[in-house]
């Protein structure tokens, strides 16, 4: 069998946050959600295995099952692939300026193992260290309800942001004294019922006037708050260090908070207004349940209704443009 | 013995008793053919008069061969300190001798001992009397000289509280033979039964005078008093009254604070949660049938039963959720055990959403089906143990897909008159959550150890179960 790859591409984004904290499901929903929205982006596999992963994950949601984690899952690449300038004129603004007419690419690694791959131990972890030294985007999720109950994630970001600081920062040409990526902090789980009430307190919830469901939302530029707001529940107290690390060590100009949801909220089936009453769109499985899924041995929770991911595709893009954006900077410059 | 000997004796033993109040002790010294006897009388605290017998001293043990032969000084001194504390008459109080035999030298020299050491005695001489007897029928015949109360307890009106009171059965100066008819009302008591008891009165200070028991079915009786003698009062119409054995102070402290009343007809519904466990729900429909059995007990034919079941929640659209279902509605006890022993069978219903049950909808439920208060105790036990579902978003327990409002329904079945709400859980009640206990205000109970003389007193179905030992009087 032919396994056709994609040439690797110039710059690459890395997923990072704490074991638990959504990785997969994220990557599904992202999946899912660029197919459903209306722009030049395609999440696609690297390769045949990749893809194969991206289907079955894609696949389990929307059978409204929680993809499973997959061990080794950080040894699979995809890629966003954009349309070429020629295909889609509205990017980049290249037009008459470029001779490149290749549509754009950029790896996505999900760096995702089981563990605590960041906590500690960095030099058995070289190859991911080296994964996010590559990425010149990174995607950090922060699950405030994980952080409720383990209040783990400065853990898994600490030692992590050490080993790359000292791989990173000790070169000599490195003067800025910032890790160079683009951070995209995605605060997940809104459609949570703490978070949501979180940003309800904080008077940090809108809604687009343009949105037929009527979502609540909350801004990108109110996300800061409502995520300084949910360290503050953090288990163990340690969440407000994430946000001091995460300015600390990147450039506050490159750092972008988003509030996401990979499942979104439910909607009884036939309405398609949301329903400040009945929005939680989880459901903790029967013990018996869990015992009789083959496929989805241990699961202890499914999908209420339909999954509708809520800002999945907005840091991946962010990222994406800031990347080419950046690259086409430095080939003008040139 | 003549008669009019007889009639004066009579006559003097009744007007020392009589006095005994003033006087002080009575001692009445038999002089007899064989020897001396005593009998000494006194008011006990009721005023009862009250005789100690002191049985005859042979003229033998008292004097030995010394009458009838010469004998010394030292001798006759001896004789008449053997006679006199035969006699007991160097006492305080009244003293009546008593010569019950024709003389003799014995008899004789005795009465002059005595009425030489107690010149102030009535001292007669009545061959033959039968002073024993006739010191009893005397006493017997004695008019009482306090009130005598049957104890009963009467019920505040203004507070409901049991009290404690007296019930007249007769005024001072009653006599033997008198009756009095008493009409009471019997609550639930121990196993011992009612106590019947008589107090006399002096001033505002009861002294007790007797003790009886006797076990009555609840509900009216007539009896009737007799005064047989002071300190003596017989009930007729009680069959089986003993002596009452209990500790008066035990007998008092068991009186409970109010009454309550059983009520005249009792809807319980047994509201069971079939979802879990088989081993769970099978021991929770057993607890069901076991507070059946045990209420229909309490109430013979003043109960019925219905039976809802309830389960889980399905949130999945390709499950379909079964509701809540009501087997039986106000049928007889038997029949629900029946209908209870069907559910047995059947199982379990799907396990489900694992975080509540149609606690909510059940509520919703068994109200639509009471429709308007009648005139009857509705009482409605939970059992089970997962949470009911809030109306909307609030925890994380998914809201009721019917958005009932269970707090709502809640207060909806207490305002009902008659109506009250007991739980069994599951789980102990300091782990049962906020909801259950909620639930549970009135009468909570664990599904593994269930007190149900405590779940039905909590659901005022304990009428049989509280103590009432004494008579109850309107």
């Amino acid at each position: 069998m032919s396994n056709p790859t994609f040439e690797r591409p110039e710059h690459s984004i890395a997923m990072w946050g704490a074991p638990g904290s959504g990785k997969t499901t994220m990557l599904a929903a992202l999946s899912l959600a660029l197919i459903e929205r209306d722009g030049p982006w395609k999440l696609v596999g690297a390769d045949a295995n990749a893809t194969s992963v991206l289907l079955e994950k894609s696949a389990a949601l929307d059978r409204q099952e929680f993809p499973l984690a997959t061990i080794d899952i950080e040894k699979f690449r995809w890629l966003l692939v954009g349309s070429s300038p020629q295909q889609d004129r509205r990017f980049g603004g290249w037009r008459g300026r470029s001779r490149d007419t290749r549509a754009p690419k950029i790896g996505l690694n999900m760096i995702d193992p089981p563990g605590q791959v960041y906590a500690g131990g960095a030099a058995q972890h070289a190859s991911l260290l080296q994964s996010l030294e590559e990425s010149r985007g990174i995607i950090y999720l922060f699950d405030p309800t994980q952080e409720y109950i383990a209040g783990d994630a400065f853990d898994y970001l600490h030692g992590a942001l050490l080993q790359l600081a000292s791989q990173m920062l000790a070169k000599e040409n490195e003067t800025s004294g910032r890790l160079p990526h683009y951070l995209a902090v995605c605060i997940t789980k809104f459609d949570d019922l703490r978070v949501l009430k979180t940003a309800t307190k904080l008077n940090v919830l809108t809604q687009d006037p343009s949105d037929p469901h009527e979502f609540p939302t909350v801004e990108d530029a109110d996300a800061p708050t409502l995520f300084r707001e949910l360290c503050e529940i953090s288990a163990r107290g340690s969440a407000r260090r994430v946000l001091n690390a995460l300015e600390r060590f990147f450039h506050k100009d490159r750092l972008k908070f988003f509030v996401t949801s990979s499942i979104g909220f439910y909607l009884k089936p036939g309405t398609a207004v949301f329903d400040p009453r009945d929005f939680q769109n989880m459901v903790r499985l029967s013990p018996e349940a869990g015992r009789d899924q083959d496929s989805e041995k241990g699961a202890q929770y499914r999908i209420r209704g339909q999954a509708r991911p809520i800002n999945v595709c907005e840091p991946v893009i962010w990222l994406a443009e800031r990347l080419l954006a950046e690259r086409q900077e430095a080939r003008s410059g040139r | 013995m003549t008669g009019s000997g007889e009639d004066l004796l009579r006559k003097a033993l009744s007007e020392s008793i009589r006095a005994m109040a003033a006087t002080g002790p009575l001692t009445v010294a038999e002089v007899a053919a064989d020897g001396i006897a005593r009998f000494q009388l006194s008011l006990d605290g009721a005023g009862t008069p009250r005789c100690w017998v002191q049985p005859i001293q042979s003229w033998h043990e008292l004097i030995g061969e010394r009458w009838g032969e010469p004998a010394g000084p030292d001798d006759q001194e001896a004789v008449r300190d053997a006679v006199l504390r035969a006699a007991g008459v160097l006492t305080d109080g009244t003293v009546i001798l008593i010569s019950s035999f024709s003389p003799t030298v014995n008899t004789d020299q005795a009465m002059a001992i005595l009425r030489t050491a107690r010149p102030d005695a009535l001292a007669l001489t009545v061959p033959g009397a039968r002073v024993d007897e006739l010191i009893s029928e005397t006493m017997a015949e004695e008019p009482i000289t306090r009130l005598y109360d049957l104890v009963v307890l009467k019920t505040k009106p203004d507070t409901g509280r049991l009290e404690l009171t007296g019930h007249q059965l007769f005024p001072s100066g009653a006599k033997r033979g008198e009756r009095t008819p008493v009409s009471f009302q019997v609550a639930t008591t121990d196993r011992r039964g009612v106590a019947f008891a008589v107090v006399a009165w002096q001033g505002r200070h009861p002294q007790l005078v007797s003790v009886h028991r006797v076990r009555l079915p609840p509900g009216r009786h007539e009896a009737t008093a007799e005064l047989r003698a002071p300190g003596l009062v017989r009930f007729h119409g009680l069959p089986g009254l003993v002596a009452d054995e209990r500790d008066w102070a035990d007998l008092v402290a068991s009186i409970p604070e109010s009454l309550q009343e059983a009520p005249a007809a009792v809807h319980l519904i047994c509201a069971i949660e079939i979802c879990g466990h088989s081993d769970q729900v099978r021991t929770r429909i057993d607890q069901a049938g076991q507070m059946v059995d045990k209420v229909a007990a309490s109430l013979p034919g003043r109960l019925k039963v219905s039976l809802v079941t309830y389960a889980a929640h399905s949130y999945d659209f390709q499950v379909k959720e079964e509701g809540v279902l009501i087997p039986a509605w106000k049928v007889a006890p038997g029949q629900a055990r029946e209908e209870l022993v069907g559910l047995d069978r059947a199982g379990p219903a799907p396990w489900g959403y694992p975080d509540g049950a149609q606690l909510e909808d059940m509520l919703a439920a068994v109200l639509a089906r009471l429709g308007p208060e009648r005139d009857e105790d509705t009482v409605l036990l939970i059992i089970g143990g997962r949470n009911p579902h809030p109306p909307a978003a609030s925890s994380h327990i998914l809201p009721c897909p019917n958005q009932h409002d269970w707090e709502q329904l809640v207060r909806r079945f207490e305002r009902r008159r008659g109506a009250r709400l007991g739980v069994i859980h599951d789980r102990p009640p300091e782990q049962a959550g906020r909801e259950w206990t909620r639930l549970g205000r009135a009468a909570m109970a664990h599904l593994d150890f269930v007190d149900f003389p405590a779940l039905r007193a909590g659901l005022g179905l304990s009428a049989r179960d509280q103590a009432v030992n004494f008579p109850l009087i309107d």
